[in-house]
C-alpha cells in the first residue's frame, strides 16, 4: 500500500496552480500600473467591474464616500485623465504587494486579500510612502483571457492623502 | 518677532484695492506665526466641522483652530462648547479620538477626567495637593465662542466680533441656502495634505479664472460666471448653467453630452480664513472643505460631503459617487489643483516671485465682476491686510 504521505492530490495542485495564476495577475497589474501602462492595467478588471478605493474612516463609520468609484467606463475615464487631461508633475511609483491570499479558488472565481504600499519619486528624485491599503478582489476567469478582477475594494489606511492620486492601486 | 512690513507684502492701487501679493506671504515663518494669531486668533470666525458630529448631548468633535488643538462637545444641557484639547495638569492632549459620543474627557496620562462643560471631574489622589488647590481652577481651558450657522460649526478666539449671522454679511442667505438650512446628511470625508500654504487653497477656490484653463476635464463645459467679494473677505463664485445651455455647449462644440456635468445654480463660496464651500440647490451634494494650517509650507484639508436629509441609500449613493469622480484627491478637478498649488509654492522663494491681482479691475463695479474676475481674491487680501494690520 502506497504511503499516503507521498500521494499527489490532483485536485490541490489545480488549485494551487490557480492561486498562483491569480497571484501573479495581481502582481503584473502593480507593475502595469507602476509603468503608467493604463491599457494594460484597466485590462485586468472585467468588462462589467467596480472598483472602490475607500479612506479607511468612512469605511469604519458605514459612510459610503470613496475617493474612487468607477464602473469599467469610468476606469477607462480615469486612464484618459492619468495619459491625456490631468497635468500632474512627472513622477514614478513603486507597488509594494504583500500578504496576497487567494481563498475560494474555482475554476470560475475567486476572492484574494491583499496589503499593498505605493511609494512615489518625484521629478527631483526624492522617494517617500505614499500610501499603504488593503485590497480585497473578487476575481472571475474569463473564458480565453484568463483571471479579471471583478470587484476591487480597496480600503485606504492612510486616509490622509499626500497631495493627490493620480495612479490607482 | 520681528515687525511684519505690510507693505512690502500686499501693494494697493490708489483706491486701495489689492493689486499684487509678494509670495513672502507663502514662505516667511514670521508672516505665518502672525496669522496663526491675528487670524486663527484674531477677528474672525474658524470654520471647526459639522454640527451633524455634535448632535446629541456627549457628541464631540476634535480638530484644530489654527494650529490650536481644540475639542468641539455638546454638553447635558444640549449646549456646544469649545475647549482647548488640553489637560490642565501636564498638558498632554485629553481626547484623542477625531469624533465619538462620551460622558467624560479623561486625560491618560495622570487620569484626570472632565466633564461634558469642560469641569475638572476626577483628579487621583487628590489629597496631596495642597489646601488652597481647587479643582474649579482647572477645567479643560477654555476654547472660545461657539455658534453653529446653518449646520457649520464656527469658533472665535476674539471676544469683539459680532454673531456668525453679520459676520457673513449678505453671503449668509446663500450659506443656509446652499448648506440647506442645516438639514443635510452626511455621505463622508476626504482629507489630505497638501505640500503649499493654506492661503493658495482659499484663492485657488475662488479663482474663476483657473478652471477652464488648468482643468482639461472640464474644458468643453465652462460658462461664464460672476465673481462676489463681502465684507470680511468672503468670495463667491456663482455660475448659472442650465441643462439646456449646457448641452447647447456640448452641441457646438461636437461633444457628447455627459450627465455628469455641473448644471444648476453653482455656488462656490469662500468664508475667511479657512471654509471653501460648493454646492446648488438643484444638486444632491454639497462640499464643505476645511482647511487646517499646518506650517508655513503646509496645508490641511478636510473635505466634508453632505446631503440633503431624507435621501435613499441609493441616492445616496450615486451623490457620493457623483462627488469623488469630481472632488477630492482623486478627482478629475481636484488634483489637478493641489498640483498648481504645490508648483507656486515650490518656486515661492524666486526673488520675482508675486502674485498679480489685476484682472477684472476695470470692470468690476461694487461687490460683483463679472467673468473670469478676481475680486474675490482681492477681497480676501483686503481682509488679509486687515488683519494682520490690526494687532502689531
Amino acid at each position: 500500500m502506497k504511503d499516503p504521505g507521498f500521494a499527489v492530490d490532483n485536485e490541490s495542485l489545480e488549485c494551487l496552480q490557480r492561486k498562483q495564476a491569480i497571484q501573479d495577475h495581481l502582481q503584473r497589474l502593480c507593475q502595469a500600473i507602476d509603468n503608467f501602462d493604463c491599457e494594460a492595467w484597466a485590462d485586468g478588471f472585467s468588462s462589467d467591474c467596480r472598483y472602490r478605493m475607500i479612506p479607511r474612516e468612512n469605511y469604519d463609520r458605514g459612510l459610503p464616500l470613496c475617493l474612487i468609484d468607477d464602473d469599467r467606463a469610468g476606469l477607462l475615464q480615469r486612464m484618459k485623465l492619468i495619459t491625456e487631461l490631468w497635468q500632474y508633475e512627472p513622477f514614478r511609483e513603486t507597488r509594494m504587494l504583500s500578504n496576497v491570499l487567494v481563498s475560494a479558488a474555482s475554476e470560475e472565481a475567486a476572492s484574494a486579500t491583499a496589503a499593498i504600499s505605493v511609494y512615489r519619486t518625484n521629478s527631483e528624485g526624492e522617494s517617500r510612502l505614499h500610501m499603504v491599503a488593503r485590497m480585497e478582489d473578487l476575481l472571475v476567469q474569463v473564458p480565453g483571457q484568463g483571471w479579471k478582477i471583478k470587484d476591487r475594494l480597496v480600503i485606504l489606511e492612510s486616509f490622509k492623502v499626500h497631495n493627490n492620486i493620480i495612479l490607482p492601486v | 518677532m520681528a515687525e511684519i512690513q505690510l507693505n512690502d507684502l500686499v501693494s494697493f492701487d490708489e483706491r486701495r484695492r489689492v493689486t499684487a501679493v509678494n509670495h513672502r506671504v507663502y514662505t516667511d515663518s514670521a508672516v505665518y506665526s502672525a496669522e496663526m494669531e491675528r487670524i486663527f486668533s484674531g477677528p474672525a470666525w474658524i470654520f471647526l466641522g459639522l454640527e451633524q458630529e455634535v448632535l446629541r448631548p456627549g457628541d464631540f468633535l476634535t480638530t484644530y483652530m489654527g494650529e490650536v488643538p481644540v475639542l468641539v462637545a455638546r454638553d447635558e444641557g444640549n449646549r456646544l462648547r469649545v475647549f482647548e484639547n488640553v489637560c490642565a495638569h501636564r498638558g498632554a492632549m485629553v481626547e484623542r479620538r477625531s469624533q465619538g459620543c462620551t460622558r467624560t474627557f479623561r486625560c491618560l496620562y495622570h487620569n484626570w477626567s472632565y466633564g461634558l462643560d469642560g469641569a475638572l471631574t476626577g483628579v487621583p489622589k487628590p489629597d496631596s495637593y495642597p489646601a488652597e488647590f481647587r479643582k474649579e481652577d482647572y477645567g479643560l481651558p477654555a476654547g472660545g465662542r461657539v455658534e453653529s450657522f446653518a449646520g457649520l460649526l464656527f469658533a472665535t478666539r476674539h471676544a469683539g466680533i459680532a454673531p456668525v449671522a453679520d459676520y457673513l454679511g449678505e453671503l449668509g442667505p446663500i450659506v443656509a441656502d446652499t448648506m440647506r438650512h442645516g438639514n443635510v446628511e452626511l455621505l463622508g470625508r476626504h482629507r489630505n495634505v497638501i505640500d503649499a500654504n493654506w492661503k493658495l487653497f482659499f484663492e485657488n477656490t475662488v479663482d474663476a479664472y483657473h478652471a477652464e484653463n488648468l482643468h482639461r476635464p472640464l474644458k468643453n463645459y465652462v460658462v461664464d460666471n460672476a465673481n462676489y467679494s463681502f465684507p470680511n473677505g468672503h468670495g463667491l463664485i456663482r455660475r448659472l448653467a442650465t441643462a439646456e445651455l449646457m448641452a447647447g455647449i456640448a452641441q457646438r462644440k461636437g461633444i457628447a453630452h455627459d450627465s455628469t456635468l455641473i448644471v444648476g445654480d453653482q455656488r462656490t463660496l469662500g468664508v475667511f480664513p479657512n471654509l471653501l464651500m460648493l454646492g446648488s440647490p438643484e444638486r444632491p451634494a454639497i462640499i464643505i472643505r476645511q482647511l487646517i494650517p499646518r506650517g508655513v509650507n503646509r496645508l490641511e484639508i478636510v473635505i466634508y460631503y453632505a446631503s440633503p436629509a431624507g435621501l435613499s441609500p441609493e441616492e445616496k449613493e450615486r451623490a457620493a459617487r457623483e462627488i469623488c469622480s469630481l472632488f477630492g484627491p482623486a478627482g478629475a478637478v481636484s488634483a489637478d489643483d493641489a498640483e498648481a498649488m504645490i508648483a507656486v509654492q515650490r518656486a515661492a522663494r524666486a526673488s520675482y516671485s508675486k502674485t498679480i491681482l489685476a484682472r477684472g479691475l476695470e470692470a468690476e463695479s461694487g461687490t460683483a465682476a463679472s467673468s473670469s474676475g478676481e475680486l474675490s481674491l482681492r477681497g480676501f487680501y483686503q481682509m488679509w491686510a486687515d488683519c494682520m494690520g490690526a494687532a502689531s
